[in-house]
């Protein structure tokens, strides 16, 4: 089954491709159509089945390599949250394509990744995994750049990162393979276990080289940057796959390695360093991700293009959730996988709305912008209500997940890690509501007079996801319940959850009481706002100038929009710690051409040059051999 | 089995390309027939010698009832004949676009001559038993690739022909030096035989052996710092020429290298050790092959020119099989097969479409790819096919030959496996320039709007030979198994030296 | 049960909003006294509240009503979590530490979103340094927190106060000394006052987010900060200086006010960040000696 949706999404991913440039709402519809049918039968097949498939592509050379995939709990949950995403997302691209460039491309592509994102969850064996890990890099390629200039360079960062990443976790697996003589995960991941205990030197080159790649992929320190040049250039509406979803396939292999590792050596510390009752080495990568956060959200607050700052969002949020992952408490995992799937619907959200602004202005710049409020006010709820989740307040869904991050943290007793994600949590508040005002709040300028709502096909994903926001802040034990036949599938103590009421070694919520008591509040407020002697609308412009005409005195609503170095003083503040990373890859960059620029022009050098350094080199390599 | 008629390979070539002078006057085109039907029998004919060595095993013939370990003698193995197909169908598709293009009119006849020339050559070398027939076409080999080489007439070509003939004269001097060594310490210089008293001879004579041996084929190999001839020749070179350079001459040097090291010197095994000069051999040509892939990687993303990436990338690629090569396992091995037929269907693919894509451009450079898609889809289809197959996407040969090669390398966890790091570096980079040059197809070019009015006939000698590339890229690209089979054959083939020796030499002593 | 609810929920947010009017009161008159002026009597803030809901107001744009309503009733809902003495609106979730802090942030977050939508470019301003200060105020209470929650097992306000009950010597104000002083310190960011009161700056940016407030807007704006002194007032005095009764608790939450006012009546006006450096420096590093000392102890 799983086989043939894949195959029939490669049949209609080039049937889509012969649909004409005046049809192509169709070619979408197609693509919607499908992520439909992969949405309903991964619900149809059910978290709890223990479904097998197994297609034997070849044996080539003793290597037997065969597309195996199973129904795991982690890899169902993933698929089916990223596949719901991905629907609302293709709903959303139905009518922003229409005059979309290069848009048959992107359509094909971006259809080949939904297939490998299919694939590459369900996958059984590493090598499936391999396959569709590097379909997705590549098709990725062009739905960021589907030869746009513009973005050319931004996808590079994407790319060369992804290569790397690929190929460092593809000579681990290889590394691997030679011990097991099998791709299996299961296998694998025992036997990467035994390697820790018989050889850890070997074991510690095949967890870094792994290790490299889900950092990449997960845009970690110090891998940090191309989130930031990528899902800001690509797309509109691929830039949330990308923040929602692409990213997070670097952590679904974390899990699937990492923690039953980690585990094991927790429940087993002989001959380990422990520090807090966790291996060092998953210590240091939590700070890592603690780091990262910091970093990302720093970053956050000193850009001013919106996408940008959407996209170190997400690095902040990649940060939180590898910090609770690596503390191996049971909360600590549960929370991150509750957090992977809350941040993935809210920043989904947060980039749709993004790019129906960006749909109507055709402006990123966050200064450029403002007042959209007044003109989308459904791009502008669902924006707010992204934000209050992501910045983890009640009660919205992001602030369950955080709880228990928390709980997580403080219950395995790290101080430090916790003051982390105090410090980028509470940045990220900052930089939310900076985004919030400078793009909806504040003046209007007045070339955006006449901008309308989208249309409604594109608002459709919008109250979907506003809904799931609320909906799981208010009942979080649909999904926590899904999370604990993970953690039952990793031998973790579950979730104490009974309806609503969540029970942590610390304390307990229960999140229908939270949402009641905001309720309750408003209520009152709006009480009192009734009892209050009406209010009466003004112009915003009318009480500056008082009354008279604004126009006399050369004033336009731009001039009293404050959002450009919205935090100036405080971006000051950091002048002198600031090292820019990307700085650092560009001068990599520069010092290859320069290398390279030199060999090029030694190559087409002049005939005697070409003579001499034959004979030089080849008494070189004798003078080289008498010294070895 | 003795089977003499293998000589007709190498023969028949010869005897045309002096006759493709004869036809003058009216039924001068009439070359073209002569020039096609040898390269067609050439190729029916090993496909002949094909089916009976899969029958009797290896086939020996002599010449002149000179036995060996004596005298001219051609062995066609399974390894060496199916090599020599697959070099033919390239030559075919060369010849073809060659024969079919209206610019070389003038001078068909004589080019078609050399060609032919080059054809015997290339057939010799991977036939012959003995080193000294070796030699000699490996100098004819040299000086038919000088001339077409400078076919075009610029300075670059000039230029590029001029450092190939320096060079590749050096390293026929070192082949010779190191031929007339082995005539003075051992008396034959018949392979087999070579192979048989090479492990007595003294620790001296063996290294310097392997250095001069290795000398003279490295700047066929395109390995840096011996490949400085491939910037201008590449670049100045006509498209087929490029095909020819491409897919056939550093294949056969491959081919030679791959002889020398595992039939004459037996090297996983070769013992290289003196009590005061411990030879790492495997460290050595590590260590310089990693080099040469890291330079060559490195001057194919700075290069501009088209051709030129394409020329570096291939150098690349012939270190990494030579990396692969180095290992001295059959895993190795087998990815260097795996690496070697990616290249030689999809190098030549590469410059084809490419050529076809620039065509009308002043500056045949990355600029010029752009707006492809539509100005050239079919070429540039074929380009990114091939782009795809070339830098291994998942399932294609070249990805088998990558995953074998990690394979390889990771199997023994030893100071060697940090080598890997190379190859991820090579790889990442070879990813990036085609996908740079891939994406520069889809970029919509302003300027293109004036020149509206280019003809945009399709030349059909490009569209039926991309045709065939294609469909033999995608035939591997479903059935794996063909070159599954085929590659443990010939590592068998490979790794039993002492079949070989057998082989010949009992024939001898009848 | 659910009117049961009602009528507490109805107690705990009437009494955060009456104690924080009257505190606010009192505290215009200590001022006064240390000034050595005069002041109105002590229920002034309550004449204010009703004389503000009782004036026409204006208004931008039905955001700005929305903004500044939601942000009442964040630090409304954020009381209802607070232990007031030895009554809880939900007997299950005594005080839960990390829900209070994250629930406050929703109040200066409608706040914030109904001042930008009125347009000034002075209340941005106002709201940009608030936010910044927050980051800095943050670190040495969340640090506290943490160094609470580890002391004792639990981030339930409820079983802070609990581990506190018996003697003046259990209290946590004499536990961790350090961390009460860099608490205290914060508590003055929290509430805004000098030298922490360059959001609202009056002579520069006109009271920054008020500043195009009117009428029943501002009357909101007074309850909000009301509400908010007795939530952050009522949290520190949980943490450190052990809840107490009823009367006990108003007490100490009055003290901790006047001795804020004490402190900002005192002080110039830092430049915010300034302040900010500030925070990250003294209190987060008594804070972080005392978290120190009691890991090393442990």
């Amino acid at each position: 089954m799983i086989i043939g949706l894949l195959f029939y999404g490669i049949i209609l991913s080039f049937l889509a491709l012969f649909v004409r440039k005046k049809y192509n709402f169709l070619r979408w519809i197609i693509f919607s159509f499908y992520i439909f049918l992969t949405l309903f039968l991964t619900i149809t097949i059910g978290k709890d089945s223990t479904y097998f498939e197994t297609f034997n592509l070849i044996s080539i050379l003793n290597f037997d390599l065969s597309l195996n995939f199973r129904i795991t709990p982690l890899g169902w949950l993933f698929t089916l949250f990223t596949t719901l995403l991905l629907f609302l997302t293709s709903i959303f691209s139905i009518v922003k394509n229409k005059n979309e460039d290069a848009e048959r491309l992107i359509n094909f592509f971006w259809f080949i990744l939904i297939i490998s994102n299919t694939g590459l969850f369900l996958a059984d064996d590493l090598f499936t995994l391999f396959i569709f890990w590097e379909l997705i890099g590549i098709s990725s390629y062009f739905v960021i750049s589907p030869g746009w200039v513009s973005s050319f360079r931004a996808v590079n960062y994407y790319f060369i990162f992804s290569i790397i990443c690929s190929f460092f976790m593809f000579s681990g697996i290889m590394i691997l393979y030679e011990g097991t003589g099998t791709f299996s995960i299961q296998k694998n991941v025992l036997y990467f276990i035994s390697l820790f205990e018989n050889s850890p030197l070997n074991a510690i080159f095949v967890a870094i080289s792994l290790i490299i790649g889900f950092f990449v992929k997960s845009a970690l320190f110090p891998f940090h940057i191309w989130p930031a040049q990528a899902h800001a250039k690509a797309p509109d509406d691929f830039s949330s796959v990308l923040s929602g979803i692409i990213i997070k396939y670097g952590l679904y292999r974390t899990i699937l390695f990492f923690i039953p590792l980690f585990l094991f050596i927790k429940e087993y510390p002989v001959n380990h360093i422990m520090v807090n009752n966790i291996p060092l080495f998953s210590h240091i990568l939590a700070w890592s991700g603690a780091i990262t956060s910091i970093i990302a959200t720093f970053l956050a607050i000193e850009s001013n293009d919106m996408k940008k700052l959407a996209a170190y969002s997400t690095v902040a949020n990649m940060g939180y959730i590898t910090t609770a992952l690596f503390s191996l408490s049971s909360f600590g995992i549960a929370g991150a996988i509750f957090h992977t799937i809350n941040h993935a619907i809210f920043k989904t959200a947060i980039f749709l709305s993004i790019a129906a602004v960006k749909y109507r202005t055709h402006e990123t710049q966050m200064h450029k912008l403002g007042g959209m409020a007044y003109k989308m006010p459904v791009t502008f709820l669902t924006f707010l209500l992204a934000i209050i989740s992501a910045a983890g307040i009640p009660p919205l869904n992001g602030y369950v997940s955080k709880w228990m991050i928390y709980q997580g943290l403080l219950s395995s007793k790290f101080p430090f890690l916790t003051l982390a994600i105090f410090l980028s949590s509470t940045g990220a508040f900052m930089y939310l509501f900076r985004a919030l005002h400078s793009i909806f709040l504040g003046q209007l300028p007045e070339k955006f007079d006449n901008v309308k709502e989208v249309p409604f096909l594109m608002q459709i994903p919008m109250y979907i996801l506003m809904f799931l926001m609320v909906s799981i802040g208010i009942f979080p034990q649909f999904v926590i319940n899904l999370i604990n036949s993970v953690l039952t599938s990793y031998n973790i103590s579950n979730i104490n959850i009974k309806n609503s009421m969540i029970f942590s070694p610390l304390s307990g919520i229960d999140s229908v009481k939270v949402f009641l008591a905001f309720t309750g509040s408003f209520i009152l407020a709006f009480i009192l706002y009734l009892i209050g002697k009406p209010r009466k609308h003004v112009q915003p412009l009318d009480t500056y100038t008082a009354g008279q005409d604004p126009a006399d005195f050369n004033l336009t609503r731009e001039l009293y929009h404050f959002a450009y170095k919205f935090y100036g003083p405080f971006e000051h503040m950091f002048d002198s710690f600031r090292t820019d990373t990307k700085e650092f890859y560009d001068s990599i960059e520069r010092k290859i051409n320069e290398i390279g620029g030199y060999f090029r022009d030694f190559q087409s050098g002049s005939i005697r040059g070409t003579i001499y350094t034959f004979m030089l080199s080849f008494v070189l390599i004798i003078i080289y051999w008498w010294l070895l | 089995m003795n089977y003499n008629t293998t000589v007709l390979l190498i023969i028949i070539p010869i005897l045309s390309s002096f006759l493709v002078y004869m036809p003058v006057g009216l039924i001068k085109k009439s070359f073209k027939i002569i020039f096609l039907a040898t390269i067609l029998f050439n190729l029916l004919f090993s496909l002949k010698i094909f089916s009976v060595v899969l029958k009797y095993g290896n086939l020996i013939t002599i010449i002149g009832n000179y036995h060996p370990p004596f005298g001219i003698n051609l062995v066609s193995s399974f390894f060496s004949i199916l090599f020599l197909i697959a070099l033919y169908i390239v030559f075919l598709i060369s010849a073809i676009i060659f024969i079919f293009k209206n610019d070389t009119k003038n001078n068909q006849q004589k080019i078609s001559s050399v060609l032919l020339l080059y054809l015997a050559s290339f057939s010799e070398i991977i036939l012959t038993g003995d080193l000294f027939n070796l030699f000699v076409f490996f100098e004819i080999f040299s000086i038919s690739n000088i001339i077409i080489i400078s076919l075009k007439n610029e300075k670059f070509s000039l230029k590029g022909s001029i450092k190939y003939l320096l060079i590749s004269s050096i390293g026929s001097a070192l082949l010779l030096f190191a031929i007339g060594y082995i005539y003075a310490i051992l008396g034959t210089l018949n392979l087999a035989e070579i192979a048989l008293n090479f492990e007595k001879i003294s620790f001296f004579s063996k290294c310097f052996i392997i250095f001069f041996l290795m000398g003279s084929i490295l700047s066929e190999l395109e390995v840096f710092p011996f490949n400085l001839w491939i910037s201008d020749s590449y670049a100045g070179a006509k498209n087929f020429v490029n095909i020819l350079l491409s897919g056939i001459s550093c294949v056969v040097s491959l081919y030679i290298f791959i002889r020398m090291f595992f039939t004459i010197f037996n090297y996983p095994s070769i013992s290289l050790y003196s009590y005061n000069f411990p030879l790492d051999i495997k460290l050595l040509l590590l260590t310089f092959f990693s080099l040469s892939i890291i330079v060559n990687q490195l001057v194919a993303l700075t290069s501009k020119n088209i051709k030129r990436i394409l020329a570096f990338s291939s150098a690349a690629t012939i270190s990494t099989i030579l990396f692969a090569l180095t290992s001295g396992t059959k895993s190795g091995f087998s990815s260097a097969i795996l690496l070697i037929i990616s290249t030689i269907i999809s190098k030549p693919l590469l410059f084809l479409s490419s050529h076809q894509i620039t065509k009308g451009k002043m500056e045949k450079n990355l600029d010029s790819f752009k707006n492809g898609i539509n100005r050239k889809r079919y070429f540039s289809i074929l380009f990114i096919v091939s782009a795809i197959f070339f830098t291994g996407f998942p399932l294609t040969p070249a990805f088998f030959g990558k995953l074998m090669l990690f394979y390889t390398y990771a199997s023994k966890l030893n100071y060697y496996t940090y080598f890997i790091i190379v190859i991820i570096f090579s790889i990442t980079v070879e990813f990036f320039y085609y996908f740079r040059m891939i994406h520069k197809l889809f970029i919509k070019d302003e300027t293109e709007r004036e020149n509206k009015n280019i003809k945009n006939n399709l030349s059909i000698s490009y569209f039926v030979s991309g045709l065939t590339m294609i469909s033999i890229l995608i035939i591997f690209f479903i059935f794996p198994n063909i070159y599954e089979k085929v590659i443990t054959k010939m590592s068998e083939e490979i790794f039993n030296q002492k079949e070989y020796i057998q082989t010949i030499l009992k024939l001898g002593e009848k | 049960m659910m009117n049961n609810y009602i009528v507490r929920f109805l107690i705990g947010s009437l009494t955060s909003i009456i104690l924080g009017l009257l505190y606010m009161g009192i505290g215009r008159k200590f001022i006064a006294r240390i000034r050595r002026c005069y002041a109105g009597p002590f229920y002034q803030s309550f004449i204010d509240v009703i004389k503000l809901f009782s004036k026409h107001s204006i208004s931008h744009h039905w955001i700005m009503d929305f903004g500044i309503m939601m942000g009442f009733s964040g630090i409304i809902a954020t009381v209802i979590f607070l232990p007031i003495g030895n009554f809880y609106v939900f007997p299950d979730m005594k005080g839960n530490l990390i829900i209070i802090m994250y629930f406050m942030t929703i109040g200066y977050l409608g706040m914030a979103m109904g001042v930008s939508a009125s347009g000034n470019p002075n209340s941005p301003i106002g709201i940009g340094r608030a936010l910044a200060l927050m980051i800095g105020y943050e670190i040495p209470f969340a640090l506290a927190v943490i160094l609470l929650i580890f002391a004792n097992g639990s981030s339930l306000l409820y079983n802070i106060i609990q581990t506190q009950q018996g003697s003046i010597y259990n209290w946590n104000l004499l536990k961790y000394p350090f961390a009460f002083i860099g608490t205290i310190i914060a508590l003055q960011g929290m509430l805004g006052e000098q030298p922490f009161d360059a959001m609202i700056a009056p002579a520069e940016i006109a009271s920054g987010p008020m500043v195009e407030l009117s009428g029943k807007f501002l009357g909101f704006g007074f309850l909000q900060h009301a509400s908010q002194i007795f939530l952050e007032t009522g949290i520190i005095t949980a943490m450190f200086l052990g809840g107490g009764t009823i009367i006990g608790f108003f007490t100490k939450q009055l003290f901790l006010y006047l001795l804020t006012l004490s402190i900002a009546s005192v002080f110039p006006r830092f430049r915010f960040e300034d302040g900010v450096k500030f925070f990250w420096t003294i209190p987060t590093s008594f804070v972080l000696f005392q978290l120190i000392l009691f890991l090393i102890k442990r």
